[in-house]
């Protein structure tokens, strides 16, 4: 059961998993796109927001536009929870119950960006300078 | 439009309080790249010699590159050009951070700003929408308040603030312009050029995407860029253990580290000011630009003793040099503090270490006393009077209104010899290296386009430390002490530096050469779409190069202002590897001038040079201005 994890003591701020996240699913530059979020309390403390795959955003949906996808299971024997950009209408109840604050409201698509945790590779894990996120499994 | 860019100048004319979009031209952008390289350009054809830097007339250029904000290791870059206060060159100060980034997700390359407002205001880009805003509110506030204040009155605490503090305020001419609080773009004092526009901050919100032109290309590029950084022993290794301070040591054993107001090159206390010494007393963690995998910023934190409630970013190199070995203090902690109030107060950390440690050698000379001074008994190690001035210079009270206005200004204010001790070309003081012990840095300092600067190559770390690059045509083997055979590869360094500028990345991906021409050419395509190769991305850096030049000759600088302080050519190095040495420069400059295709004589581009770079309009400027210049000369 495969999941993110992270440690804000080593995170360095530099967005970088921000705007991998967003190459590897729009191929454009914007860190103001990814489904990863850092915060910078000043002056020294680095937050980093990221998606822990609870499914809360699914039971909270109305419109049943966030499903499982089996290809890898994660925690709880869950599969990997994935936005239907097809059936999303945009009205964000799904962001009211995020517990991490991760899922974001996005004008120009109107509706949320949602962490897929790249099918099993997560891109900003593997570009992460310092370490600061985990991919653990088990 | 080509990749990486924007396609957006902002144009924000203060006189008439109005803001406009301008598309820069495409085979501007071929010719220029982006940061140094198209600021330089703007500059040259905007600011007519006679204008004032603190005038109307003067612009003061926001610029990014085509790879900030992309995904390169260091690409959260921008610069800040501007004619210097301090030197009356051009200058181009470089600042790290978020804020060049955010800059280009709102929809823009570059802002110029022209005019002067009457009272004080600030600009808010808010996703390609543009506002002036009203400031009275802001004024007098230092850097750290005016971005509290301005996150709050826009309720979002993710807009990044670029600002200028009280001594930007007060037309102090080495005034930094400080972004995401502590990242400062500051030599050659473009903060006070701020200050004279009225213009308080410059506040960015951006969600807007880029792309790059070819993608695939892009993405194995920025992987080999991230490969080649990560494997260096100094930016993969050395950078982001011990931050740029981590090489104090290795400058101490090389003689180059400059002590007591360049007196000499070694100093005792070096291991107690190096960032060995900061991880282990006050370092919390490290910090990185945007999308930077060095991450050389320290994050320190002092809880007790004298200078408790230091909190923040830690001192780099040329900062832990001025405020450390020049002005003969063993004192980490003292220069944390003054590191951070001059990013409090918003000024140059490194001018205004070395103008203190100029002070401090005219009063143990006795050509100043305490009245001079105002009791502060200014001596070589007196760290708290060191720190005391700093807040005296930017609000221009007292002993700091006499040094407020740079060294050049303020040995005509003191006269009596106080020359003789003023380390400083084109009126811009030296900054980390003490170039008795390095030659190539000597000639470096020397021509440098905007006045004593080590970093436009650090050529330091090619001779002592014998970083070379493969593809620059470097020798085997470097002597540090020897003029000989220096020219040959510090012409192509100035061009690749001032190319990587342009781009914008960092020079630390340079100063060890972990990153090579071919490289950069690679990627600048992969990003824009333009064909660039290690050859052209070379010939770029100098027309860019030639052009600063031009901008400066056109004022009328000429080879005499290409020249180093007394103490350097004719005062021989007192201890440490460099004993007994002296820099010959003349003999150096022949050879470079040459080498660049230049006159020997004004040491200014020739119109053939210039032509080639495809600067004809520049050599009709230079062909105008040489009659006047000549018959001053004679």
């Amino acid at each position: 059961m495969p999941r993110l994890t992270k440690n804000e003591d080593v995170c360095i701020h530099c967005h970088r998993c921000e705007s991998i996240c967003t190459w590897a699913h729009e191929v454009v530059f914007n860190p103001k796109r990814g489904r990863i979020i850092v915060d910078l309390e000043q002056p020294d403390t680095h937050h980093i927001r990221l998606c822990i795959q609870c499914g809360r955003c699914a039971d909270a949906c109305p419109v049943g536009a966030i499903y499982q996808d089996f290809t890898i299971l994660t925690t709880s024997e869950q599969g990997i929870f994935r936005l239907d950009p097809d059936k999303c209408i945009g009205c964000g109840d799904c962001l009211d119950v995020c517990p991490t604050r991760v899922l974001q409201f996005y004008p120009d698509l109107r509706m949320p960006r949602k962490c897929d945790f790249c099918l099993g590779q997560p891109m900003c894990v593997r570009y992460c300078p310092t370490d600061a996120l985990g991919w653990v499994l088990g | 439009m080509p990749g990486g860019y924007a396609g957006k100048l902002l144009r924000v004319d203060l006189d008439r309080l109005e803001t406009r979009d301008e598309k820069p031209d495409e085979a501007l952008l071929r010719d220029f790249i982006g940061g140094e390289g198209l600021a330089a350009r703007y500059l040259y054809d905007e600011v007519p010699p006679e204008a004032d830097a603190l005038g109307p007339d003067n612009r003061l250029i926001f610029m990014t590159g085509p790879v900030t904000g992309s995904l390169a290791p260091t690409s959260g870059r921008h610069c800040v050009t501007t004619k210097s206060p301090l030197t009356g060159c051009q200058t181009t100060a470089h600042a790290g951070g978020y804020w060049g980034t955010m800059l280009k997700l709102a929809g823009y390359d570059g802002i110029v700003v022209q005019g002067a407002s009457e009272k004080p205001v600030y600009l808010f880009i808010d996703d390609g929408e543009t506002q002036l805003l009203d400031a009275d509110s802001l004024w007098g506030h230092d850097v750290f308040q005016t971005d509290a204040l301005i996150k709050e009155e826009l309720n979002d605490p993710k807009v990044s603030v670029t600002a200028i503090g009280p001594a930007g305020e007060n037309l102090v001419r080495y005034a930094s312009v400080q972004n995401d609080r502590q990242r400062a773009a500051a030599r050659g004092g473009p903060g006070a050029v701020m200050g004279s526009k009225k213009l308080k901050a410059v506040v960015v919100r951006g969600t807007q995407s880029f792309e790059a032109a070819s993608p695939a290309a892009y993405f194995a590029s920025m992987n080999e860029l991230i490969k080649l950084c990560d494997d260096h022993v100094l930016s993969g290794n050395l950078f982001p253990a011990y931050g740029i301070t981590g090489v104090m040591d290795l400058m101490n054993e090389h003689g180059v580290l400059p002590t007591r107001n360049y007196s000499q090159g070694t100093f005792e206390h070096a291991r107690d000011i190096s960032g060995q010494k900061m991880a282990e007393t006050m370092l919390t963690r490290t910090r990185g630009c945007y999308c930077c995998t060095i991450h050389c910023t320290r994050l320190i934190n002092i809880p007790l003793g004298p200078y408790h409630g230091t909190h923040g970013k830690g001192p780099d190199y040329d900062t832990a040099v001025a405020f450390g070995s020049q002005c003969g203090n063993g004192n980490l902690e003292a220069i944390a503090r003054a590191n951070l109030w001059c990013d409090q107060y918003g000024l140059d950390t490194v001018t205004t270490g070395e103008t203190i440690a100029w002070a401090m050698e005219l009063y143990e000379r006795g050509v100043i006393d305490r009245n001079d001074t105002r009791g502060l008994d200014l001596k070589f190690g007196n760290h708290e009077a060191m720190v005391a001035m700093i807040p005296k210079i930017a609000t221009r009270m007292e002993f700091g209104a006499v040094l407020a206005d740079g060294i050049t200004e303020a040995v005509r204010q003191i006269g009596k010899g106080s020359e003789s001790a003023a380390m400083e070309v084109k009126g811009l003081d030296l900054p980390g290296i003490e170039v008795r012990g390095s030659k190539a840095m000597a000639l470096g300092y020397a021509v440098d386009n905007r006045g004593g600067d080590n970093l436009r190559p650090f050529a330091a770390a090619t001779e002592c430390l014998g970083f070379r690059s493969k593809e620059l045509g470097m020798p085997d083997r470097f002597d540090p002490l020897s003029e000989a055979d220096k020219v040959s590869w510090l012409v192509p360094a100035q061009n690749y530096a001032v190319a990587v500028n342009s781009l914008v990345c960092c020079l630390f991906t340079i100063i060890g050469y972990s990153v090579e021409p071919g490289h950069y050419a690679r990627h600048l395509s992969a990003i824009t779409g333009f064909d660039y190769d290690a050859a052209r991305l070379l010939e770029t850096g100098e027309r860019i190069w030639n052009l600063q030049r031009a901008f400066n000759a056109r004022q009328g600088f000429t080879r005499r202002d290409d020249r180093l302080p007394h103490r350097l050519t004719g005062e021989p190095a007192p201890s440490g590897p460099a004993k007994g040495s002296v820099v010959h420069l003349e003999p150096m400059l022949d050879e470079y001038y040459a080498a660049r295709g230049w006159d020997l004589r004004l040491g200014w581009p020739t119109a053939e040079k210039l032509r080639s770079l495809g600067l004809s309009d520049v050599a009709g400027d230079l062909e105008k201005a040489r009659g006047p210049v000549e018959s001053a000369m004679a």
